[in-house]
């Protein structure tokens, strides 16, 4: 009855308008005075103790990178580079877009990051160049989740501390699946670009291609660096995230002269904002996790996916439409440590392999980016191109149905998307 | 009736020198927040090269970053109050005109004041529980320093919603009235 009870409260504050991080507090506390046995002053401790996680560090540090890349300009950099790359195609605006949100995945952890960045760029000029309005929305919003699906990866940061696994190994799985979304949605772009007669938007000769790239390598080495660094083991995540974000000051204020100090404080406050949104929710969420564990949901989810999953396929695909609702009305961090630590145990139960279900989990949520009421890309890019959510939400199906279709790729076919790893990192994969 | 309310609250609201003692510490909270997020990224950055560089060695450096890492977020978290930045629907709650708004902001500020007062009241207790624990690397500095953004927190986020609420009610009555 008190389980009842604490569903309806949750669903009122959250369709009242009550924030998302309350709403999860509130609820917690409240589910808490119920019980009756437990004291309360446990929901402000685990509030607490949730935020103080070394690992956690590495969320602001890569939400700060992408700041500073987009403060920089680095960001109209890459911008550049990819239209010289792709530009000459049909739509070729539309491919740069999906390429640099490519090559942007590899600094940033963050899709929000990526759909402000990139969206402030191309959204207005592929308007501009004859693309419709929804065109420009739903290629910009679907290709930044390739954000957190390319690493690094806040999600993947979150889903290695919650469920013990190497956050370096998460990482390097998610190359292939990224770079697969990305061509996905290049196809995606090129039918379009053939049905509705896209524009070329530049030719430039091999010869001004390697100029450009000469010219931007500081900027083209960051995904390198970073990526490299990680899966090398020269740095852990959470290093990463500050070499980055060094790297990305010495870029904006020495090399480039793009980023003056007084600037700084700006930044910094932008990423403090975009960085207590995410991790005072996460710190609720964990709170409400362990409420969930006195009510014993953990062992009641735990036994329907025991009893109903009987193949890791079947797994696979409960768990895809669990994240998927979730990721409707949810933020990714919160919906993982509501989620992960309860269906962690059935998942090795049934022999699949902790990154596979890592890389599943976050491609999925990734999906929920795009997805209103709570689709956070998709709102940002959609009040860039001032299109409403409906008319948004119908212009990423098409690129929405690439990154499912990947997802389950990943999930039915585990073994082609780790053989590539495994040679590079035996060790992580044991 | 929503008159003479609106005149009440219209005094406490516009009573100056309140705005500016809490746009103060608004103030005093970013610049702290701040700090505290470029003290992690600093500690962050000394591990890096106290690794690759020989003869560096910080003590406790994990855990300076990762405190200083959850005042930023907590002191943060408080200060999206105020500036109403906090992730939510406002699909009902922005179609909501008159009473029906004001209920429902008035509903959603109360809530949040409870549980605000409740984190204050908390962060409290457990401030004062751990004040005789010190830090695992650094065995002179009390747990006091770590607990006690909880407390800030909470006290910081009931000021502010309590601000919220009046200037809600006060907006919604002047809606109403017209």
């Amino acid at each position: 009855m008190n389980a009842i009870i604490l569903v309806i409260v949750f669903l009122i504050l959250l369709a009242i308008g009550m924030p998302i991080a309350f709403d999860l507090g509130i609820v917690t506390l409240l589910g808490i005075v119920l019980l009756g046995t437990i004291p309360p002053i446990t929901v402000a401790q685990k509030i607490f103790s949730s935020l103080n996680s070394f690992v956690l560090l590495a969320v602001p540090l890569f939400i700060l990178a992408a700041n500073l890349m987009n403060q920089g300009k680095i960001s109209e950099q890459l911008v550049e580079v990819a239209d010289a790359m792709v530009g000459r195609f049909r739509g070729g605006l539309g491919h740069a877009n999906v390429l640099v949100s490519m090559i942007f995945a590899g600094i940033s952890g963050s899709s929000q990051a990526d759909t402000a960045g990139i969206g402030k760029i191309l959204i207005p000029t592929m308007v501009d160049n004859g693309y419709s309005k929804e065109e420009a929305v739903g290629v910009t919003a679907a290709s930044s989740t390739i954000g957190v699906i390319i690493p690094p990866s806040i999600p993947m940061v979150i889903f290695g501390s919650l469920a013990s696994v190497s956050i370096g190994a998460l990482f390097l799985c998610g190359v292939i699946p990224g770079i697969l979304i990305g061509l996905g949605q290049m196809l995606v772009v090129y039918f379009h670009a053939k049905k509705y007669n896209y524009p070329r938007s530049s030719s430039v000769s091999f010869k001004g291609m390697l100029r450009m790239f000469v010219r931007y390598l500081p900027s083209l080495l960051t995904p390198i660096i970073i990526i490299g660094g990680v899966v090398f083991g020269i740095v852990t995540p959470t290093e990463a995230s500050a070499v980055a974000c060094v790297y990305a000051l010495i870029l904006g204020c020495i090399v480039f002269k793009t980023i003056k100090l007084r600037e700084l404080p700006k930044i910094l406050i932008e990423t403090m904002v975009m960085t207590a949104q995410a991790l005072f929710a996460l710190a609720t969420a964990t709170a409400l996790g362990q409420l969930l564990s006195y009510y014993r949901v953990s062992t009641i989810i735990e036994t329907f996916f025991l009893n109903s999953s009987t193949s890791p396929n079947m797994f696979f695909i409960y768990l895809i439409a669990l994240f998927l609702f979730l990721g409707t009305f949810m933020d990714a961090i919160p919906a993982m440590t509501l989620a992960v630590p309860v269906l962690m145990p059935v998942a090795i139960g049934l022999g699949i392999s902790p990154v596979i279900f890592g890389i599943v989990t976050v491609i999925t949520l990734a999906i929920g980016l795009i997805t209103p009421p709570y689709g956070l890309c998709l709102l940002i890019a959609g009040s860039i191109g001032k299109l409403s959510i409906e008319r948004s939400f119908k212009a990423v199906i098409p690129y929405f149905l690439v990154i499912l279709a990947v997802d389950l790729g990943v999930a039915f076919l585990p073994k082609l998307f780790l053989y590539i790893p495994q040679i590079i990192r035996p060790e992580w994969f044991v | 009736m929503p008159s003479k309310c609106l005149s009440a609250l219209e005094g406490v609201y516009h009573g100056e020198s309140m705005k500016k003692v809490i746009d103060f510490i608004e103030q005093v909270q970013r610049v702290v927040c701040m700090i505290c997020f470029v003290v992690f990224f600093v500690c962050i950055v000394l591990q890096v090269l106290t690794r690759y560089v020989p003869f560096i060695k910080i003590l406790g450096i994990d855990e300076i970053a990762t405190y200083s890492f959850v005042w930023a977020s907590l002191l943060g978290a408080a200060v999206l109050i105020r500036d109403e930045q906090h992730f939510a629907f406002d699909f009902f709650r922005s179609r909501a005109h008159g009473v029906s708004r004001l209920v429902i902001e008035g509903f959603i500020y109360g809530l949040l004041i409870i549980f605000s007062f409740y984190l204050m009241v908390m962060g409290y207790r457990l401030t004062m529980k751990f004040s005789t624990w010190t830090l695992t690397s650094l065995p002179k500095v009390s747990q006091a320093w770590t607990w006690s953004s909880l407390l800030l927190s909470g006290a910081t986020m009931t000021l502010y919603t309590v601000e919220k609420l009046v200037e809600k009610v006060r907006i919604g009555l002047e809606e109403i009235r017209k």
